[in-house]
């Protein structure tokens, strides 16, 4: 046994640099694992922790929606009708104003003393609120803090739907309020700013406290539905929209999918790691076999060199882990950095180093397995060698099926089909490889014989050596691995990158005012500055127990290019974006019923949309449902905060406020660009990985064929020629590698792109592909 | 024309060749003897230049292939030198033919006459029927077969052959030797071989005794 171990510990002090590769490649695998599954662990810590911060104890909200009569509602009615079984708290939002910088900051009003009741607030630093102060005092986030440059105890004027008002900082909170509303005041104080202009709020005085947006949070375990039935039985409240908390991520139309892009990245750089250290193990595993043979030829049993191959292999898992692990942990602070997240604090679960060490040994061990099986059982490892035989036409079968069957199963045979095509490119591609490059030497044979030889050698001989030399093969083989992985993540995440700044821009508008009496949209008409206003009405609906996003516009250049428009709708035509007609199965002139509050409206699907924003557009005039939203497009090249300027000015009697139309889907663009992070941090880390990880592979080829190079010399091959024969090989397997996986990425590609439509997301539309 | 001057060379210390004055003149067909061990392959390597010995000069033509650039003395190997190596060296990567074809084809030589030769050379030494086969599933003999093809297919003015009949058979070798004998006649080949037995030293016009890093008499 000790003569074993003496033999290893000699054929690693002969090449010591094939190892030493090796335990980088593994720590570096370790490092990518680590990180990916950190990744998702803080994705859902925030999601989780996003979820308290934005709805507290909350178990249901209730917001005004199109057919709400009153723009207002009050928490204290509502606790009253549900006699003191729940607490209700009122958000009322509220953008205040900074004449002096001409720059807007998302506010928000509530009862200092109720909030409590849902929210639970962090401060950094906070001074007393007396109650005499307290319609003074504001709330701030420390980005508000930092961005105006004020402190705990400053004052500074803002202005307040219309009014000045100056404000003292009592306490500065980490993270914004709610998760986005950077500044928190008492919504008595914005009350009694109107008092001297609305004769309802002098006559009511303190009392009158109206919220956009209640927050319930229900005492009793079970009784949330019978609250809702309670409130909805309420005339103030018939029309309003409830929503259930446990079910808010699901209508966040555009943040399910993300999310799952984020896991599927996180799953291709499992398997990318995988690929990357099977093939690093590959070439020492296939030089040691022929050595084992030997061994064994001389009366070793079997079962001590099979040890001694695990042995090695555990070494080196042993000094790689390690390492890995160190490294680990700074890289995943950076990703928490990079990414931004807000509300999760980082906690390095011991579990993903457990789970990327647990890998990594796993990959190693099954690498020597794999190199076992085949010395013992030449045929066992044919079959291994030719699973593409099997898994390619079980891969064609489910890609048809992913493509054919109805949306909602896709997602799951998506993954099963991705999975058999990265079985089939790694087993596959080094056979094809082979036989395309024995091809091209058999064409090379008959042209030289033509031609007397005058055919450039080291050409010749690097197609030889590339149809022969399994290292080379293994070659192209993690090429084409990386560069399917490398090509799918690229796409995922550019397309979300393009939805969310397609959210960005698709109202053709720069504010938009909640308020679409007529009076007030008269008022923005006059101004010179004003180019276009245009009526929109912004709800949601429920088609078939799916909830959706729902608009009418009254003009259709209220939208911009972005958005697949030529026309309004007219009558009950609908026009539907493709995400939405791939799930609930619609097609041209099909007849739809859409819940919308407590109605339910009948329409005519008449367009299909090619684009990715998640909206139906519809007539809302036709259904006698009113405008609630006026947009404010300014003239060319005018200045975004003068244009605010005479808005605010125009409009201050009409209580209302102005929203920058760009933040108007802020919430998901905070969420959204999450996950982008996310993603663009993922892939340059992976297309490093990728990156080592092939100069790894060919570097120890390089190193465990140096032999065979100097035997080219000796019989007569310059230098010269052996570095062009190695350059030719290079060449040969790099342009397989990458026409392969071209061809391989249009596959997963595609794959994903039906995939994802279970979620309603249809990636490829980003890039304008129906 | 080769000339060795006071060669010497040793391994770790230990003194494998103690300094070997040798000339080996145009069209001459010399072998080489001596006991295992005794530093025949050494010295075949240092003639062939792929050996750089610790004192003396090795001479081809009056020219030191050591001072040779790398790319120079590969262009010289492939037009001056032939070389049959012990453990025959075969590319495990080339089938038989591509092995015995890679210096022709690296000195662009392949016309008629070569391929003629190539042909010439296959039927003689038998080799025909593994052509197309890799090393790895050729028998020792016939890897040594391909070994020879290879070294004499470019017609080189100089062929060293390490133990060249080591792994043939009787008749095999006395073929092997007979195309040996007959490439020194008719292309005025120099010929250098190492071998144990004294029925193929017989085929060369001198014999050369090694012992213990000396030339005996
Ligand atoms: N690369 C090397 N490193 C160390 N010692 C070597 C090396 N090559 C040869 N030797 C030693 O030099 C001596 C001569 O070796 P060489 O191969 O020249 O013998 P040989 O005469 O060809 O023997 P054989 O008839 O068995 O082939 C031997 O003792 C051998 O152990
Ligand atoms: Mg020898």
């Amino acid at each position: 046994m000790k003569l074993f171990f003496k033999h290893l510990k000699n054929s690693i002090k002969r090449k010591p640099i094939q190892p030493l590769i090796l335990i980088l490649t593994l720590a570096l695998a370790m490092v990518v694992i680590t990180a990916c599954i950190n990744v998702g662990i803080f994705i859902n810590g925030e999601t989780d922790e996003r979820q308290v911060v934005e709805y507290g104890t909350a178990d249901f909200t209730v917001s005004l929606n199109a057919t709400s009569k009153s723009r207002f509602m009050f928490s204290d009615k509502a606790e009253e009708i549900l006699e003191n079984k729940a607490k209700v708290v009122g958000l009322y939002d509220l953008p205040v104003y900074f004449s002096q910088t001409n720059q807007t900051a998302f506010g928000v009003a509530v009862d200092f003393y109720d909030v409590e009741q849902v929210f639970e607030f962090e401060f950094i630093e906070h001074l007393p609120i007396t109650s005499s102060s307290v319609n003074e005092s504001a709330l701030v986030s420390l980005d508000f803090a930092e961005k105006y440059n004020l402190g705990l105890g400053d004052s500074f004027t803002v202005n307040v739907l219309g009014y000045d008002k100056t404000y003292t900082i009592k306490a500065i909170s980490k993270i914004p309020f709610m998760g986005s509303y950077e500044l928190m005041v008492n919504v008595t104080g914005v009350m009694r700013l109107l008092a001297s202009d609305s004769l309802l709020v002098s006559s009511l005085g303190d009392s009158f406290k109206p919220s956009n947006t209640l927050y319930v949070n229900v005492l009793e375990d079970g009784f949330v539905n019978d609250c809702i039935t309670a409130l909805k039985n309420d005339a103030d409240f018939s029309d309003k929209t409830f929503q259930n908390v446990a079910n808010i991520m699901e209508q966040d139309g555009e943040i399910g999918p993300m999310n799952t892009i984020v896991y599927v990245l996180i799953a291709l750089s499992l398997m990318l790691s995988v690929a990357v250290v099977f093939c690093c193990f590959y070439i020492i595993s296939n030089e040691r076999t022929g050595e084992n043979a030997l061994f064994k030829a001389l009366g070793a049993t079997a079962s001590k060199m099979n040890l001694l191959q695990y042995a090695e292999i555990g070494l080196y898992w042993l000094i790689g882990a390690p390492i890995g692990l160190a490294l680990s942990i700074p890289f995943s602070k950076l990703i928490y950095r990079v990414v931004g997240f807000r509300y999760f604090t980082a906690k390095f679960s011991p579990l993903s180093f457990v789970i990327s060490s647990a890998l990594t040994l796993v990959i190693s061990v099954f690498t020597a397995f794999v190199f076992i099986i085949s010395e013992r059982r030449p045929k066992k490892l044919k079959k291994q060698i030719s699973l593409y035989k099997y898994t390619l036409p079980a891969f064609l079968l489910t890609f048809i099926l992913t493509i054919t069957l109805p949306v909602k199963a896709r997602f799951i045979l998506c993954c099963i089909s991705e999975i058999l095509l990265f079985i089939t490119i790694f087993t596959g591609v080094p056979v094809i490889f082979k036989w395309i490059t024995s091809v091209i030497d058999k064409i090379l044979c008959k042209r030289q014989i033509k031609n007397n030889g005058t055919k450039v050698a080291s050409f010749g001989y690097a197609v030889k050596n590339v149809k022969q030399v399994r290292v080379l093969q293994n070659s192209c083989r993690l090429l084409s691995v990386i560069l399917v992985v490398i090509f799918t993540i690229l796409t995922a995440v550019n397309s979300a990158d393009i939805v969310i700044n397609n959210y960005k821009s698709w109202l053709n508008a720069d504010f938009a005012i909640p308020n679409s009496t007529a009076s007030c949209r008269e008022k923005i008409e006059k101004l010179d500055s004003v180019e276009n206003v245009y009526s929109i009405l912004m709800t949601s609906g429920t088609i078939n127990d799916m909830s959706i996003k729902m608009l009418s516009i009254s003009d259709v250049n209220a939208l911009s290019d972005t958005c697949d428009l030529d026309r309004t709708p007219t009558g009950n035509e609908l026009f539907v974006p493709l995400a939405i007609c791939d799930r609930q199965n619609l097609k041209i002139g099909d007849i739809v019923y859409i819940q919308i509050g407590e109605s339910q409206y009948e329409f005519k699907v008449s367009k299909l949309r090619k684009d990715n924003i998640n909206v139906v557009i519809f007539n809302s005039e036709y259904f006698g449902l009113e405008y609630d939203t006026l947009l404010a497009d300014g003239v060319e090249n005018i200045e975004k905060e003068l244009l605010r300027n005479q808005l605010l000015s125009a409009i201050a009697l009409e209580m209302t406020t102005i929203v920058d139309c760009k933040e108007l889907f802020n919430r998901l663009f905070v969420v959204g660009s999450l996950y982008i992070n996310s993603g663009w941090f993922i892939l340059p880390m992976m297309i490093l990985f990728a990156v080592i990880g092939m100069v790894d592979n060919v570097v120890i080829s390089y190193r465990a064929r140096r032999e065979e190079f100097e035997l080219y010399s000796l019989s007569g091959m310059s230098k010269k020629t052996v570095r062009r024969m190695i350059f030719f090989e290079l060449l040969l397997t790099a342009t397989f590698g990458l026409v392969l996986s071209l061809v391989s990425s249009l596959f997963a590609i595609l794959l994903l792109d039906n995939g994802m439509r279970t979620f309603g997301y249809r990636m490829l539309l980003a890039f304008g592909i129906a | 024309m080769i000339q060795i001057q006071n060669v010497t060379k040793s391994y770790n210390g230990e003194k494998v060749l103690k300094g070997i004055d040798l000339t080996f003149s145009d069209k001459e067909f010399v072998s080489i003897m001596g006991a295992s061990g005794s530093g025949k392959s050494t010295l075949l390597s240092i003639i062939g230049g792929f050996l750089r010995p610790d004192d003396g000069n090795v001479l081809w033509e009056g020219q030191n292939p050591f001072d040779f650039t790398d790319d120079a003395l590969a262009g010289k190997r492939r037009s001056y030198m032939g070389f049959v190596f012990q453990s025959f060296k075969l590319i495990s990567t080339l089938t038989a033919k591509d092995n015995i074809m890679l210096p022709v084809t690296l000195s662009k030589k392949i016309n008629n006459e070569t391929l003629e030769y190539f042909d010439f050379l296959t039927t003689e030494l038998e080799i025909k029927p593994f052509l197309n086969k890799y090393p790895g599933q050729l028998s020792g003999g016939q890897c040594q077969r391909v070994a020879i093809a290879r070294a004499l297919c470019y017609k080189p003015s100089v062929v060293i052959l390490d133990e060249p009949t080591g792994a043939l058979d009787s008749v095999m070798e006395v073929k092997v030797m007979e195309l040996l004998k007959r490439v020194n006649k008719e292309q005025k080949t120099t010929i250098i071989q190492v071998t144990h037995s004294e029925k193929v030293s017989c085929y060369g016009d001198r014999i050369i005794r090694l012992k213990d890093g000396l030339i005996v008499k």
